[in-house]
This record gives structure tokens, sequence and C-alpha cells, in this order.
């Protein structure tokens, strides 16, 4: 009777497959490596962004690719936020804040005047840009093809 | 005023960057990896009853090994962690194949190899129970390591190689049951 011992040690004297060429494994190596990279990269823009947004404590909105603006508060929400994609400018109306994060500055807008306008331009692509309202009858809008009168 | 698409274009000449081949020379892998991949496509072929399956798991956990080599070299054992992660991979691979219908049959390429019997027996044996006493009698791993490997207690262990061997005792030798 063939003990279980050797038979199952049978096929490392014959294993069923050879190695691979040490070429193969260091590409699928690469490959593997390359795969975390861009996993780990992914999780933690995502776990940035989880961070920011809840700290912030803002509605989400998001820039459509078409010409366009964006009410970031008004009637419906007090405040919200949103990464620019392409460059933008604000008209608000009454009392309100804007604070626009550009690397590593920080811009903040508050009530200059009961009417602000920034024209297109003062919105830059990968602008982190965060607004409220504070008074009733106040809007804040964000977009691009923003020209002020004057 | 948004500026007009054509008067947008910026021309960029990037530097050409040719893939560069992969390092292959990490130094100590290349002779681990042949020493010990037979040891490792023998475990996995009677864990998973398929010996494609078992090379394809096998070729992961040593590619896996080669991309973090600087860290798996310094582990008291590199050999353990790579049993740790192709067993791993080979459950992944057999719950997408449906592999649990375990074959009776040796695959033709094993039938010169292979006593039929043993390995009808080992396929039909509960996974758990299958991984442990491969572990155990094919690399002749203590318990607390084959633990380790299947990252299961020592006691689970202990248990599935109890019940293991009452259904392989024919075959199984004095100095195999009584000694660990």
């Amino acid at each position: 009777m063939t003990e279980l011992r050797q038979t199952l040690q049978s096929l490392v004297e014959r294993p069923p497959a050879a190695p691979a060429p040490i070429e193969m494994v260091a590409a699928r190596g690469a490959r593997f490596a390359r795969r975390r990279r861009r996993l780990r990269g992914t999780a933690v823009v995502a776990g940035a962004l989880v961070v920011v947004l809840s700290a912030a404590g803002l509605a989400v909105v998001r820039q459509g690719s078409t010409p366009s603006e964006v009410v970031l508060a008004g009637d419906g929400p007090t405040s919200a936020g949103y990464i620019a994609e392409q460059p933008g400018g604000y008209v608000a109306i009454g009392t309100w804040e804007l604070t626009i994060t550009r690397e590593s500055e920080v811009i903040e807008l508050r009530s200059p005047s009961s009417q602000a306008c920034g024209k297109t331009g003062a919105i830059q692509p990968g602008d982190q840009v965060r607004g409220s309202i504070t008074g009733p009858g106040s809007s804040l809008r964000v977009g691009e093809r923003f020209t002020c009168p004057g | 005023m948004v500026a007009s698409p054509e008067a947008m274009v910026i021309v960029v000449t990037l530097p050409i960057i040719r893939p560069s081949a992969p390092e292959t020379a990490l130094p100590g892998f290349e002779s681990w990896y042949r020493r010990e991949h037979p040891k490792v496509v023998a475990t996995l072929t009677w864990v998973a009853g398929d010996p494609d399956v078992a090379a394809d798991a096998t070729d992961e956990a040593f590619a896996r090994a080669f991309a973090d080599w600087p860290r798996v070299q310094g582990m008291t054992s590199p050999g353990r962690w790579v049993y740790r992660v192709a067993l791993n991979v080979v459950r992944r691979r057999m719950r997408r194949a449906a592999l649990e219908r375990r074959k009776a049959e040796p695959p033709a390429e094993l039938t010169q190899d292979v006593d039929r019997e043993i390995w009808t027996i080992v396929q039909q044996l509960p996974e758990r129970q299958r991984v442990a006493i491969v572990l155990r009698y094919l690399l002749d791993l203590p318990e607390q390591e084959i633990a380790a490997a299947m990252g299961i207690s020592r006691g689970t262990v202990a248990s599935a190689l109890a019940a293991a061997r009452h259904r392989l005792a024919g075959w199984l030798t004095v100095e195999d049951v009584s000694g660990d």
C-alpha cells in the first residue's frame, strides 16, 4: 500500500508545471505592483474627499461640461462645495461667504457688498470652492461666463 | 469672456519615454523561486485538484513575492508567506470556477504520478481538512505553521487534521498518526 506522504510528495519530485521564466514572473510582479499603486492612490483620494466634504458638512454639486452656472447657495441648500473643472466666476447677492482653496492658497470672500461679482477666471480649474449664504434673500452662484457690470 | 477653442490650442512636446524591461535580477529571488516552486505547485495541485489552477496561482504568488521582495526576503520565513498568498489565490480561483465540485479521478496528466485511491479520498475531504493534511504530509509543517499559513487557530488545525486522519487512516504510518 502506498503511503499518503509518499503519494503527496510524488508531485514535488515530478511537479505538474515547470517554473515560469523569471522574466515572466518579473513582468507579472510589475503589473501587480502597478495595480496596487493605482488602488492605493484611489483609496487615498477617496479618503481625502470624504474627509474634506464631511468636515465642511457641505452638499456636493458638480460642475457640468457645458457652460452653465451652479447655484452654490440659494433657495435650497444654504451651503455647498465643488471642485472646479473649468475657469469660472461668481455672482453674489445679500450676505454670503465664499472660500476658494487653490493649492496652498486660501481666498476668502465675505459680503464685501450686498452685490458682488467675480468675472470668469476668479475660479480656476482644480480650485476647491465652497460657499454659503447667511441671510434671507441672499444667493450665491458660480460657474462660467460671468461678466461683471462696469 | 471665454476664448474660442482655436485660441486655446497648446502644443507640448513631451520627451519619449520607452518602457524599460522589468528588473529581473533581485538578489536571492531567483534561486529561492526555483527551490520553492516545485513544492508550492505540488501543494496547490493537491489542494485545488486542478494542475492548471495550481500553476496559475503559484505564478501569481511568486509574482507578488517578486513585487515585494525586499520585504518578503526580510521575513522569518518567506516560504510560509508565499504559501499563505498562494492558498488565498487558489481559494478565490476555486470559488470562481466552482471547483468545489471535486473530481474523483486524477487529471490525465497526473495518472502516472499519483495513487488514484489517495487522490480521490484527498479530493473528497472538506477544503480545510484537505489543506491541513497536504501542508502536514507534503511539506512536513508542524501544526503551528499550518495554522499561520491557513490563517486559523492551532486548535482548529488539530481538529481538521484529526478528522482527515480518520478518513485516511489506511494510508498513514504509525509515525504519521502519532507524531507532529
